[in-house]
This record gives structure tokens, C-alpha cells and sequence, in this order.
């Protein structure tokens, strides 16, 4: 066994049980956290359902997509460096995670790509929203503020989880984990794969209206 | 972990069921099915979620303290959607008493 168990904990399975147990606690906190801006979403599309069909009408529901996409083969990745871990095969292990990273900043780019093109045709809310004529703008530019403000909490989130896994490719490179030992990998891999469900619920509610 | 590995087989299958549910979603918008079709897609992203949870996150073969915080997650999220959706559903309901407006102009 490569790591000791911490001398609080009577076994190892204890040990993995407790990390997962609070990381599992950390993402009921995430569940609030971002179920405080769906509530907030939700409300505002009750009171202008127009303005959020003609706001959703401006962003790229193809490239959306093509990012959910993405997203889902990273957690795909992610799934294959967990089983790759619980083996104990390092290799594969850290192939997997750089995969999954390799997908994350596609998946960001692809995002900022987006940015850049809401920016160029000026339409970031607060700063320059004069691209937009239509009908209903001031709540058409709102929409635009909640499709930044979650988008934007869900990148940054990636950002973390990018971290996390370079940090988890840097382990496994030192021969931290084997076949008893990975728990920082299943639990990066839960907070990857949560990552990855608040994007299925974004993509139909800002892009699919 | 006591968890053993999930087979190569289920991840892919699993991929391809969220994939193809993903292609769906768009087919479902492009198709302009209105408030059915918008239906339909929170149900799919529901059923991707459900599916990530129990396949990838492997949800069933944890510890059922794990569990029960997933659990807790979705309980605490439900009581925010309602008490949120009760507020501004009946805010009609009965007119706000008429010092109340102008304690709120007044500010």
C-alpha cells in the first residue's frame, strides 16, 4: 500500500468512505448553489417569456451542441480514469485525466469563442448592448445577463476542475494512487462529472428556448 | 474503495445513450415543437442527469451516507422551487395594503 491511512480513520475503506461522504456533502451545497440561479431564471422567464425566446435566438444553438458534446465524452474520459485507477493501472490513469483536460479547455474555448462573438456583435449586457433592435430589449439584455452570469459560474467551476485534475495527473505521475488507494480520484471524477450535469440543464434552458 | 470497477462496455453504452439524447435535444428544438417540445428537453436533460448520476457517478454502489446527501441535495433544492414558485404564484392573490405602496415610494 503506497499511502498510509491518516490516524484519524481505523481503515483505509473508512478513510475513502468519509472523503466521499464530504464531497457528496459539497455538491448538495453546489445543488443550492446553482439552484438559487435556475430559481432566479426561472422566475424572470415566467414574467417574459418573449424576451427570453429572442434572447435565447441569439446564441449558437448548434455550437451548444457540438459543447455538450464535448462535455459528455470528458465525463466519458473521467469515467475510464476512475475504473483505470481502482485497477491500479497508471497509465491509463493519467492518459484518461489528460484526455479529460484536453476536452475541458476545448470546452472553454469553444465558450470564449462564444464570448468574443456576443462581444463582437455587441451584446454583453452592462457594457454594450446596442447589437440588439428588437422588441423588448432592456429584458432581452437581462436574459443576456443571466446567460453570462451562468455560463460564466459554470466555467469557472471547469476552471477548478481543471486544477483538480492537473493535480490528480501530477499525483498519479508520482505513483500515488494503486488499487486501494484513489479516492482524490473518484472524488475529482464526482465533481467533474457534477460539472457536467449543471451543463445539461444550462444548454436547453439558454440555448433551446 | 470497496467499489468495484464499472466495465468499459457500460461507460461506452452509456456515452452513446447521452449522446444520442443530446442529438435529440437539438432535433426536439429545431422541430419547433413550442412549450411540448421544451417539455420534452427538460425531460431529456432530467434523464442525462439521471443517467451521469447512476452510471458515471456511480450513485447505487455508494455508501448510503453518500446517498442520503445526494439525497438531501435534490430535498433542499425541491423546498427552493416551492417556496419560490408559492411566492410569486400567488402574489395576486391579494393586493398589497395600500400604506405598503407608499412606504415603498417613499424609499
Amino acid at each position: 500500500m503506497k499511502s498510509s491511512i491518516e490516524s484519524h480513520f481505523s481503515t483505509l475503506r473508512q478513510q475513502a468512505e468519509s472523503a466521499e461522504f464530504g464531497m457528496w456533502i459539497f455538491l448538495a451545497t453546489e445543488v443550492l448553489f446553482f439552484g438559487a440561479v435556475f430559481c432566479s431564471y426561472a422566475v424572470y422567464r415566467a414574467s417574459y417569456p418573449h424576451a427570453w425566446k429572442a434572447g435565447a435566438g441569439l446564441n449558437d444553438a448548434m455550437l451548444a451542441t457540438v459543447m455538450t458534446a464535448v462535455l459528455l465524452t470528458s465525463s466519458l474520459t473521467m469515467a475510464m480514469g476512475v475504473q483505470a485507477a481502482k485497477r491500479g493501472n497508471s497509465s491509463p490513469l493519467r492518459r484518461n485525466v489528460l484526455l479529460t483536460m484536453l476536452l475541458g479547455v476545448l470546452f472553454l474555448v469553444l465558450k470564449f469563442y462564444e464570448y468574443y462573438e456576443h462581444a463582437h456583435h455587441q451584446l454583453v449586457p452592462g457594457w454594450d448592448f446596442s447589437g440588439y433592435q428588437g422588441a423588448s430589449a432592456q429584458n432581452v439584455e437581462l436574459f443576456m445577463s443571466f446567460y453570462f452570469a451562468m455560463t460564466g459560474l459554470h466555467a469557472l467551476h471547469m476552471i477548478v476542475g481543471l486544477g483538480l485534475l492537473a493535480t490528480i495527473w501530477v499525483m498519479a505521475g508520482r505513483g500515488r494512487f494503486d488499487e486501494a488507494y484513489h479516492a482524490p480520484v473518484e472524488n475529482i471524477g464526482l465533481y467533474w462529472h457534477f460539472v457536467d450535469i449543471v451543463w445539461i440543464f444550462l444548454f436547453p434552458l439558454l440555448y433551446l428556448v | 474503495m470497496s467499489k468495484p470497477p464499472i466495465s468499459s462496455t457500460t461507460l461506452l453504452l452509456a456515452w452513446i445513450a447521452l449522446v444520442s439524447l443530446t442529438i435529440a435535444t437539438y432535433l426536439t428544438w429545431k422541430g419547433s415543437f413550442g412549450v411540448a417540445g421544451e417539455a420534452v428537453n427538460f425531460v431529456i436533460a432530467i434523464a442525462k442527469a439521471t443517467l451521469v448520476t447512476v452510471v458515471y457517478m456511480e450513485i447505487r454502489k455508494s455508501h448510503y451516507r453518500a446517498r442520503f446527501a445526494a439525497l438531501a441535495g435534490l430535498v433542499w433544492m425541491a423546498i427552493l422551487i416551492g417556496l419560490v414558485a408559492s411566492d410569486y404564484s400567488t402574489r395576486d392573490w391579494n393586493p398589497a395594503p395600500v400604506f405598503w405602496n407608499r412606504s415603498i415610494n417613499r424609499h
